[in-house]
């Protein structure tokens, strides 16, 4: 267990930080069911455990020293959940939340290492646009057909599916150890 | 008594027998036992350490292995995918329980076998003697998700310890075995070995027979000083002339005579005691249940009986001839000391009162002046000192009745004991080489006094010396005579050399060429004590002698003994045939002088014809026997009618 903060922090990040550190105890102690509770900073705690999973081709990580970037349109649901593990380490590196918005210009596959992909038109577009690159999809429920990592809301509980298929497009891969974990592995 | 069975003695009880092998195998498989106990419990022990190291080694690895398999069910917190993490460790037998706690220190997932039971699991966080418990953390990405305990059992570890204990114990056994086996073989030798040392240390190799050694022990047992411990009587018996038959036969017939009389004791004593070589010439005898003074003089009988029948020694019977003295314990001497110097003080008596006599112990025979030694010492003064004499026995020409001749005997004049007799001091003087010097002094003075008998114009008469074994064995006669004649002027008839018949056949070429230098000098040499010895008679004609002694023990029952009788005329008839003179000794009664004259007997000696006297009560009977009283005067002086 990680010692508590200095000062008061807002729930969504301690509950955040809570999941980083021990994530399996806090929802099983939960009584509540999963609506009850804020559930983004849960999912927000799976996607960034689930980065450390992932086999990025060498080239690609090659690229970027010490940063794995995680991008997001800063409307998604998830993305105030996201917020507070900016700077954490994954894999040795420093986690990048970069944000977009609609004004801005959709991000460069090559800027991305992965991408929470929302309902929206633009993603759709994008993630056609990026069948074949190297960025780990992540899809929050249903669309996105192209997500290699899809996350559910069954029994109170958040689960995920994995698309190997899809992520070997963008010649990505998954530890065999969290595809045990997966409520669905599609090859 | 068996001659070949190793000696068993008082301090050597039966069962000690064989101790040393026993003792060698015994600490021979002892240390075989120790050695195989420690290497056996050292092998154990380090394979125990080693196993038991390597199990958890193992278990360690398996922990990693399954802590990294972990690691995304606690970052997920998927209980089931934990347990199904956990479950292939079931193919692990050793594995009793595994538990995986998350960071908070909750238990996140458990497993354990089903018939090691629930409490395994609890049992984890405790140490147990059955257990050996292993925890690493559950790491992912540099973060720490939990701990995975395993317990692992040690029960088929002890199971292949014991196992392995027990193979070991039963490999030591059968190497003991073995050892054991091994050392009993070596064991029959050492017995053997042990048999021959306690047979050379306690057995005289000559003989046969127990020696000194075995004697004292076996006496300090015997007198142990207790009342009532049984009675005994110790027997010493001391060979004569055994040193001659040395000196001139050689040791290998010295040898022959030891084992002769080895065998006549063990075969003569049997099992009523047991015999030893005491050393030299000697033995004792232990007399089991001879106690008194009449049984005592029994048992001297017949050791003395033992003696009694020839020995063929160079293909010639010899009489052996000894002391017998006995001493009993306890009534004699309370210590194993103070008995073996009863009885040795009784053989001394015995040999004093001449040869095969026994005597038994009284308190007045241990003297200390008696003793050898202090005799010895004493004598060799008295020579020095001039305390010796010379007393003269005549010999009377039987047909004539005159005095022809005299026999020098010695004596010593002792300042404190008075005149001794021969007897007390001659033997211990013939142990030694002072015997040589004494009958050096005996020839010399004996020619001194011829001369001074000449020089007072008595009548001519020999005088005749006893010679002893060493003076001819070692040439000292020869000198001796021939410087005593020339110093004093002498005619070599006037002294006549006396050689006992044992001694002139001891070491007979040797001997014969002594006397025949001798004689040719023109010295007369005379065969005393003639009958005891073991004359061959073709022998005694070779012999380079002018004069046979008859012994005084054939005269002595004269004129009534008629074998006696037969044994002189006989020996009267064969000197007469070889030319020579004979003379009897012992003569004390005048039946015997007249019958030993009728048989043509030339010349006696005896109490009859008188006694040994000095020098000067010799010349006044001569004096009166051969000197005309008006003659007297003209015949000292002139001194004509000596020398031819």
């Amino acid at each position: 267990m990680r010692s508590p903060p200095a000062r008061p922090s807002p729930p969504a990040r301690r509950l955040a930080l809570r999941a980083f550190g021990a994530l399996g105890a806090l929802v099983l102690a939960s009584p509540w069911p999963a609506r009850a509770v804020e559930v983004e900073p849960l999912k927000a705690a799976i996607v960034y455990n689930l980065l450390s999973f992932v086999e990025w081709p060498s080239d690609v990580l090659a690229a970027d020293a010490d940063a794995l970037t995680l991008c997001i349109d800063a409307r998604h649901a998830l993305a105030p959940a996201l917020r507070p593990l900016a700077g954490q380490p994954v894999r040795g590196r420093r986690l990048i939340l970069l944000e977009t918005t609609a004004a801005d210009e959709a991000p460069a596959a090559r800027r991305c290492h992965a991408y929470i992909a929302g309902r929206t038109p633009r993603d759709a577009a994008l993630l056609q646009q990026w069948r074949q690159a190297p960025v780990l999809v992540i899809a929050d429920g249903p669309g996105a057909e192209e997500a290699a990592i899809r996350l559910h809301e069954a029994n109170d509980r958040i689960v995920f599916d994995i698309d190997v298929a899809s992520a070997r497009r963008g010649r990505l891969g998954f530890s065999s150890r969290v595809l045990r974990l997966a409520r669905q592995v599609h090859e | 008594m068996s001659p070949n069975r190793p000696p068993v003695l008082p301090h050597q009880a039966a069962t000690q027998a064989g101790r040393l092998g026993r003792h060698l195998v015994r600490s021979a498989v002892s240390a075989a036992g120790v050695a195989l106990v420690v290497a056996g419990a050292m092998l154990n022990l380090a394979l125990y350490g080693m196993q038991r190291s390597a199990l958890v080694d193992d278990t360690r690895v398996q922990a990693q292995v399954t802590a990294d398999a972990l690691a995304p069910a606690l970052l997920f917190d998927d209980r089931r995918a934990g347990h199904e993490t956990l479950e292939p460790l079931q193919g692990w037998p050793a594995l009793v329980a595994a538990a995986v706690d998350d960071a908070a220190g909750h238990r996140f997932a458990s497993y354990h076998r089903t018939d090691a039971g629930t409490q395994a699991v609890e049992a984890l966080a405790r140490p147990s003697w059955r257990h050996e418990q292993v925890a690493v953390p559950v790491q992912h990405d540099g973060r720490e998700l939990g701990r995975l305990h395993l317990a692992v059992s040690l029960d088929g570890l002890h199971r292949r310890s014991a196992w392995f204990a027990l193979i070991t114990a039963l490999a030591a056994l059968a190497a003991l075995g073995m050892a054991y086996l091994r050392t009993l073989r070596v064991r029959g030798a050492i017995d053997r070995t042990e048999a021959r040392l306690d047979e050379l240390a306690f057995v005289d190799p000559v003989t046969r027979l127990y020696n000194r050694h075995a004697a004292n022990e076996h006496l300090a047992a015997r007198c142990v000083g207790v009342p009532g411990a049984a009675p005994f009587t110790l027997a010493v018996l001391d060979l004569d002339d055994f040193k001659v038959i040395n000196d001139t036969l050689g040791h290998a017939a010295g040898d022959r005579v030891l084992r002769e009389m080895g065998e006549r004791l063990r075969a003569g004593v049997g099992e009523a005691g047991t015999a030893y070589r005491h050393g030299g010439d000697e033995f004792i005898v232990l007399l089991e249940r001879v106690a008194d003074e009449a049984a005592a003089a029994h048992a001297g009988e017949a050791l003395l009986a033992l003696l009694r029948s020839p020995l063929s020694l160079e293909g010639q019977a010899m009489y052996l001839r000894g002391s017998v003295g006995l001493a009993r314990y306890p009534q004699d001497a309370a210590t194993q000391a103070d008995l073996l110097a009863a009885a040795d003080a009784a053989m001394y008596a015995a040999k004093k009162s001449g040869k095969n006599h026994f005597a038994l112990y009284r308190p007045e025979m241990r003297q200390p002046e008696r003793s050898r030694l202090h005799i010895e010492v004493q004598l060799r003064a008295a020579l020095a000192r001039g305390e010796l004499r010379l007393h003269y026995q005549p010999i009377v020409n039987l047909a004539s009745g005159r005095t022809v001749g005299a026999e020098a005997l010695v004596r010593w004049q002792h300042p404190e004991r008075g005149l001794l007799p021969p007897s007390e001091f001659i033997d211990v003087a013939e142990a030694s080489d002072l015997i040589v010097d004494i009958g050096a002094w005996v020839i010399d003075e004996a020619a001194r006094q011829l001369a001074a008998w000449r020089a007072l114009g008595l009548a001519r008469i020999f005088v005749a010396v006893n010679a002893s074994a060493r003076q001819v064995t070692r040439g000292a006669l020869e000198r001796q005579v021939t410087s005593a004649l020339e110093r004093h002027r002498l005619a070599p008839g006037m002294l006549e050399v006396e050689i006992t018949e044992s001694l002139l056949l001891a070491d007979a070429e040797c001997n014969v060429r002594a006397l025949q230098a001798l004689r040719q000098r023109g010295v007369r040499v005379a065969v005393d004590d003639f009958g005891t010895g073991q004359s061959s008679l073709a022998y005694l004609k070779r012999l380079p002698v002018d004069k046979f002694k008859i012994d005084r023990s054939f005269v002595h029952e004269l004129p009534h003994a008629r074998g006696d009788v037969a044994i002189i005329t006989a020996v009267i008839t064969m000197a007469r045939t070889l030319g020579l003179r004979v003379v009897a000794e012992g003569v004390e009664r005048e039946d015997q002088r007249d019958l030993l004259r009728a048989l043509g007997c030339d010349d006696a000696q005896g109490w009859l014809l008188g006694r040994p006297v000095t020098a000067n009560a010799l010349a006044e009977s001569l004096g009166a026997d051969h000197v005309p009283p008006n003659l007297d005067r003209a015949a000292a002086g002139a001194g004509m009618t000596w020398g031819d």
